[in-house]
C-alpha cells in the first residue's frame, strides 16, 4: 500500500491496517495494485472484542479520547438485534482515525482489550453479526468462557438455542 | 512488537505466549499455535544466507539495547563489517538512511550510532565522509523546513562526530544560528522561535564537548552562553501556563530554557563535566585520534522561517521535594538532559506507544553506566542501595518525562490519551517497578490540588479514571477516607467525587461502587444504578403532569405535529391563565423532557429522537432570549445524576444548531451558578464548547488565505470576522461571569452556605478564570500574528481541520 512506503521507521507503527483487510482484498489482487488504496483517507474504524454488555456511552466516553465522533454504530445480533460484541466507530478526520488505531487499539474497554482496525467505511447491513445463529462468527465455536460474549460458544451450547431460528 | 534484531524476537514471542491473548484458550488449541510458530520458525528463521545488510539493520538498531552484549564489541564489529561492505551501494545508502532515521526516532542512541561512525572512519575515511555530507544536507532541509526537533538531533550527532571534525567544525554553525535568535529576540520574540533556537544550540553544547573534549575551545561555549544569556524574552503569556498559581504552589514556575541556561553556566564554573552522558567511544580513542578528520560543510541559514507558536515549555515534576531526590534537581544539568532525551523519545515514538515504553524502562542502558540507581530499587531502600552513588530512580525519571506532557499548558504536542496508553505500557512492561512511582505521583498531584491549574486538574481526574480502568479499578481508596468528611466542593473532595464520576463513565455504577470501600457508598447513590432516570410527570407534584404524560406518548408515537402544537399551546395558555411568569417555558421543558427520556436508552436513541424532532426544538430555541438556556438546564436536569450524559448531549444540540455556544456557556456559568464551579462535567462543557468556538475561528482565519476567487475570500473574512465577535463575546460573558464570583460581587452558593465554602468557591472561580483567560489571550495574540503574517509574507498555512457540521450527525435509526 502507498501510504507504507513513505519511509521504513526503525520501529514499527501501530496504525497499519490489519492483516484482515489486507485478506479480504486479496482477493481481487491484480486490479488491486492500480488502484488506490481505500483506507488512505479512512476515518471509521472497526472495534472488536468488546463484551455484549458495553454501552454506547462507554465506548463514547473512551473513543472520544482520540476526536469528536461523528458516528457510533453497534454491533448487533442479527436475530435479537442486541449487541453482539462489535462496533464501527467513525471520526471526523482520518487523523483522529490513526490516532486511535495507536492510542486506544491493545487497551482496556470495560476490562477487555479491545482491538481496533481501519475500516473502509460503515455501510448498512454491516453492524448484523455474521454467524450463524446471528452473532459475530468468532463466537460460534469458541470453546472457551467469556462471560463477556454469552459464555462458550453458542453452537456448543447444547441443541436447545440449536435450530431455534425455526421458532 | 519492536525491530530490534533477532535475539529479541525469541524473548517478544515468549512474552507473547504468556499475555492476553492466550488465557483462557483450550489447550490443544495453543498447542496447535504453538507448533504452527515452531515450524514457522524453523522454515524462516534459518537461512543459510543473510543479506549483509539486513544483517546491519539488525545490529544497528539493536546498539545498546542488551546490557548483557558489552557496547564496545558491537560497535568494533559494525564498525568491521561496515568497511568490509562499503564497496556496495546498497550498504553505503542503506546505512545512511538508516541511521539518519534511527537519528530522528531513537534519540537515546545517538552517542552509540556516532561511535560507530567514528570508528568506521578510523578504518575506512570515505565513510565519515559520505555521513557528514548526507547528514549536512539532511540538516540544511530540516533547518529550511524549520523542523526544530529532526534539526537538534541532527546537530546532536553531528556535534557527536566532532572528533572527526576539522577546523571549526560546527562552531560556525552555532555561531550563525546564535545569531538568527539574537534577530529574532530583537524582533521581540512573540513566535517563541527565538526561545526553542536558544534551546537547540544550548542543549547541543553538551553533546559537543562530551564528544571532542578541547575540539571546540571552553571559552567559545561560555561566550555563546554569554551571548544567548543577552537574548532571553519572556513571552507575554507565560504567567498563565504554569502549572500551579497560588502560595501553597510546590516550586516556584520555571522556564526550561532558562533552568538550561542557568545549568550551563554552573557547569562553566565547574569545569563542564556532563557526567551522565555516555561516551562509548572511550575505548577507540588511540584509534580515532589517528583517523582521517573531514571539514564541516556550510550550513546556509534559512530565508523564510514559518511555522506558529511555540510555547515556552515549563518544569513541571511529581517527585519534587521528596525525602530522597529520585530525580536530579531542576538546576542541574542532568536534569536538562535527561527531560530533554527522555521527552523527545516520548514525542518521536507516538506512533508506537509499546516500543515507547520499552525505551523508558532500558532508559538507564543509553547513558553513562552509573548513573542510576539499580531498576525497581524500592523507595525506602534508597540510602542503602545507592551507598552514596546516584540516587536517580529510573522509573521515576520516566514517570515524571510523560507527566511533564500531560501537564504541559497550553496543550502537550499528542493528545492526551496517548500518554496515558504510554503509562499503562510502562506499567504492564514493569507493573513491580513501575506502580510504587506511580503511587508516588498521584500522591504528590493529589496532595497539590489546591494550586494545581483547573484545566490540569480535569487532565488529572481524566487520566487517573482512564489508568485505573486499565487495571481492574484497583487504588488505595483507604488512604483518602479522612478527606471525605471534607467540603463537597473542596479541592480534595471534589476529585475524589470527579473521579468516581468518570470511572462510572467508563464502566457503570455497580461495578465502580464494588473497588470502592463502603465509607464512599455515598458517592455513588443508588440513583446513579438506575438504567433510566425517573420521568419527572410520573410524579404528582409537578406542574402539568397529565400533559407530560401525553406530550411523551405523542412523540413517542410520531404523532403529527399539529397535534403536539395544539397539546403544547394548551400548556402555555393554562401556565398564562394561572399567571405563572414565563408561561411558555413550561411546555419547552417539557418537550424536552420527553426527547431525553424518548432517548435515554442509548446515544443513538436520543441523536435519531432529536433528529427527527430538530425542527421543532429549534423553533423552541428561538422562543426567547432565555429559551436555548432553559433547553441545556432541562436537559442537565434529566441527566443529573449522571451529568456526563447530559454534556454530550447538549454538545450534540451545538452541532445540529439547535442551541448556540453562547446559551452552553450562559447555563453553566450563570444558571448552574458557583456550586458548578468544582464539578468536571461543568468545566468539560465549558471547555467542549470554547475550544469548538475557537477551533471554527481559526478555520476560517486560514480560509483567508486560501487559494479562492475573490468573493468567496470576501465571503471568508466575513464570516471570520462574525466567528471573532462571537467568541469575543463568548469569553466576555464567561470573563464578567466568573469575575463577579471571584470578587465577591455576586454571592456564589446558595442560602446558608458556609463561609469557608464561600471562600472555596471563590477560589474556584479564580481558577476557572485563569485557565479560560488563558485560552483566550492565546487565541487573541494567535490572530494577531496571523494578521502580521498576512501583512508581511503571505498567511501562514494552519492545519486544515474539517469542520464539524451538525447536519452529518444523523445516526443510524435503530429498530
Amino acid at each position: 500500500m502507498s501510504h507504507h512506503q513513505q519511509h521504513q521507521s526503525t520501529v514499527e507503527r501501530l496504525d497499519r491496517p490489519s492483516t484482515y483487510y489486507e485478506k479480504s482484498s486479496k482477493r481481487n489482487r491484480d486490479d488491486a495494485a492500480n488502484k488506490e488504496d481505500p483506507l488512505k483517507d479512512a476515518t471509521t474504524l472497526y472495534v472488536g472484542n468488546l463484551s455484549f454488555y458495553t454501552t454506547e456511552e462507554q465506548i463514547h466516553e473512551l473513543f472520544s479520547k482520540c476526536g469528536e465522533i461523528k458516528r457510533l454504530v453497534m454491533g448487533l445480533d442479527r436475530f435479537a438485534k442486541t449487541p453482539c460484541g462489535f462496533c464501527f466507530v467513525e471520526y471526523y478526520t482520518h487523523e483522529d482515525a490513526l490516532d486511535c488505531m495507536k492510542y486506544i487499539g491493545g487497551t482496556k474497554l470495560d476490562e477487555r482489550i479491545v482491538r481496533t482496525d481501519l475500516d473502509p467505511g460503515f455501510k448498512e447491513g454491516r453492524q448484523y453479526g455474521r454467524g450463524k445463529s446471528g452473532g459475530q462468527v468468532r463466537d460460534e465455536y469458541r470453546e472457551d468462557y467469556d462471560a463477556g460474549r454469552g459464555g462458550y460458544g453458542r453452537s456448543l451450547q447444547g441443541g436447545k438455542e440449536m435450530g431455534s431460528e425455526y421458532d | 512488537m519492536v525491530d530490534r534484531g533477532g535475539r529479541y524476537e525469541r524473548d517478544n514471542r515468549e512474552r507473547d505466549r504468556g499475555g492476553f491473548r492466550d488465557q483462557g484458550r483450550p489447550q490443544h488449541f495453543k498447542k496447535r499455535r504453538y507448533q504452527d510458530d515452531d515450524e514457522r520458525e524453523y522454515r524462516h528463521q534459518r537461512p543459510r544466507y543473510e543479506d549483509p545488510m539486513v544483517r546491519l539493520r539488525k545490529d544497528v538498531l539493536a546498539i545498546a539495547e542488551s546490557p548483557l552484549i558489552k557496547v564496545e564489541d558491537s560497535i568494533r564489529s559494525i564498525a568491521k563489517s561496515l568497511s568490509a561492505h562499503w564497496d556496495h551501494e546498497a550498504i553505503r545508502k542503506g546505512f545512511v538512511t538508516l541511521i539518519k532515521t534511527l537519528v530522528v526516532e531513537q534519540p537515546f542512541k545517538i552517542p552509540f550510532v556516532a561511535a560507530i561512525v567514528l570508528c568506521a572512519n578510523a578504518q575506512k575515511h570515505e565513510i565519515g565522509k559520505l555521513v557528514l555530507d548526507e547528514f549536512a544536507a539532511q540538516l540544511q532541509e530540516y533547518l529550511d523546513k524549520c523542523e526544530w526537533r529532526n534539526f537538534k538531533l541532527t546537530l546532536r550527532f553531528m556535534g557527536s562526530i566532532s572528533c572527526m571534525l576539522d577546523g571549526e567544525g560546527v562552531a560556525t554553525l552555532l555561531n550563525d544560528l546564535a545569531n538568527l535568535t539574537g534577530d529574532l529576540a530583537a524582533e521581540g520574540g512573540s513566535s517563541g522561535l527565538s526561545e526553542e533556537l536558544s534551546f537547540v544550540i544550548l542543549i547541543t553544547i553538551p553533546y559537543i564537548l562530551t564528544a571532542a573534549p578541547g575540539g571546540i575551545t571552553e571559552e567559545f561555549l561560555t561566550t555563546l552562553i554569554e551571548r544567548l544569556e543577552g537574548m532571553q524574552v519572556t513571552s507575554a503569556v507565560e504567567p498563565l501556563l504554569s502549572p500551579y498559581a497560588g502560595p501553597n504552589a510546590p516550586y516556584p514556575p520555571m522556564n526550561n530554557t532558562s533552568l538550561l541556561l542557568k545549568a550551563l553556566k554552573d557547569e562553566a564554573a565547574s569545569g563542564f563535566k556532563f557526567e551522565i552522558l555516555a561516551r562509548p567511544w572511550e575505548p577507540f580513542l588511540a584509534e580515532l585520534e589517528a583517523a582521517t578528520k573531514h571539514f564541516f560543510p556550510t550550513i546556509s541559514m534559512p530565508t523564510a522561517l514559518e511555522g506558529g507558536t511555540i510555547f515556552p515549555k515549563i518544569y513541571f515534576s511529581v517527585f519534587q521535594g521528596a525525602v530522597h531526590e529520585t530525580v536530579p534537581p531542576p538546576t542541574s544539568i542532568t536534569s536538562s538532559i535527561l527531560r530533554d532525551s527522555i521527552g523527545d523519545t516520548i514525542g518521536l515514538l507516538d506512533f508506537n506507544r509499546i516500543a515507547c515504553a520499552r525505551f523508558l524502562i532500558d532508559v538507564d542502558c543509553y547513558f553513562s553506566p552509573n548513573a542510576f540507581l539499580k531498576r525497581a530499587t524500592p523507595f525506602d531502600k534508597i540510602p542503602e542501595v545507592a551507598e552514596g552513588k546516584s540516587t536517580w530512580k529510573p522509573e521515576d525519571v520516566c514517570v515524571d518525562a510523560i507527566f511533564t506532557n500531560i501537564f504541559q499548558l497550553p496543550q502537550p504536542e499528542h493528545k492526551l490519551v496517548y500518554y496515558h496508553a504510554t503509562l499503562t505500557e510502562v506499567c504492564k512492561l514493569a507493573p513491580q517497578a513501575v506502580a510504587p512511582s506511580l503511587g508516588r505521583a498521584i500522591r504528590y498531584l493529589y496532595r497539590n490540588l489546591e494550586s494545581m491549574d483547573v484545566e490540569l486538574r480535569y487532565r488529572f481526574i481524566d487520566w487517573f479514571a482512564h489508568h485505573l480502568s486499565n487495571f481492574g479499578y484497583t487504588w488505595k481508596w483507604t488512604e483518602w477516607i479522612p478527606d471525605l468528611e471534607l467540603s463537597k466542593v473542596h479541592p480534595r473532595r471534589s476529585f475524589i467525587q470527579e473521579a468516581v464520576e468518570k470511572e462510572i463513565r467508563l464502566s457503570f455504577a455497580n461495578r465502580i461502587k464494588s473497588t470502592l470501600p463502603e465509607q464512599y457508598c455515598d458517592l455513588v447513590p443508588e440513583d446513579k444504578e438506575k438504567e433510566l432516570p425517573d420521568f419527572k410527570f410520573e410524579s404528582d407534584d409537578i406542574a402539568f403532569p397529565e400533559e407530560g404524560k401525553q406530550l411523551l406518548n405523542l412523540i413517542r408515537q410520531k404523532a403529527p405535529n399539529e397535534e403536539v402544537d395544539t397539546l403544547m399551546n394548551a400548556i402555555t395558555d393554562a401556565a398564562n391563565n394561572k399567571g405563572l411568569p414565563d408561561p411558555s417555558k413550561y411546555a419547552r421543558d417539557m418537550y424536552m423532557t420527553c426527547i431525553c427520556h424518548i432517548g435515554a436508552k442509548s446515544l443513538s436513541h436520543v441523536l435519531s429522537c432529536i433528529e427527527r424532532c430538530k425542527d421543532k426544538l429549534t423553533q423552541l430555541g428561538q422562543e426567547s432570549s432565555q429559551a436555548q438556556r432553559q433547553i441545556v438546564g432541562t436537559v442537565m436536569r434529566y441527566w443529573a445524576e449522571q451529568p456526563g450524559i447530559g454534556a454530550n448531549v447538549i454538545d450534540k444540540l451545538l452541532n445540529y444548531s439547535i442551541l448556540t455556544p453562547l446559551s452552553v456557556i450562559e447555563w453553566v456559568i450563570l444558571d448552574a451558578g458557583g456550586e458548578a464551579l468544582p464539578r468536571g462535567h461543568a468545566w468539560e462543557m465549558v471547555n467542549t464548547t470554547t475550544r469548538k468556538v475557537v477551533l471554527r475561528t481559526r478555520n476560517l482565519a486560514s480560509a483567508r488565505g486560501e487559494d479562492l476567487p475573490e468573493e468567496q475570500i470576501a465571503i471568508a473574512e466575513q464570516q471570520h470576522e462574525v466567528a471573532k465577535a462571537e467568541q469575543a463575546e463568548l469569553f466576555k460573558v464567561v470573563m464578567e461571569g466568573l469575575g463577579r464570583y471571584e470578587d465577591g460581587g455576586v454571592v456564589v452558593g446558595k442560602e446558608g452556605t458556609s463561609g469557608e465554602d464561600v471562600e472555596l468557591l471563590k477560589w474556584w472561580a479564580a481558577s476557572w478564570l485563569r485557565a479560560l483567560k488563558r485560552q483566550r489571550d492565546i487565541e487573541e495574540a494567535e490572530e494577531a500574528m496571523r494578521v502580521n503574517a498576512g501583512a508581511g509574507a503571505g498567511a501562514m498555512e494552519e492545519d486544515g481541520e474539517e469542520e464539524k457540521g451538525g447536519d452529518e450527525n444523523a445516526m443510524e435509526e435503530e429498530a
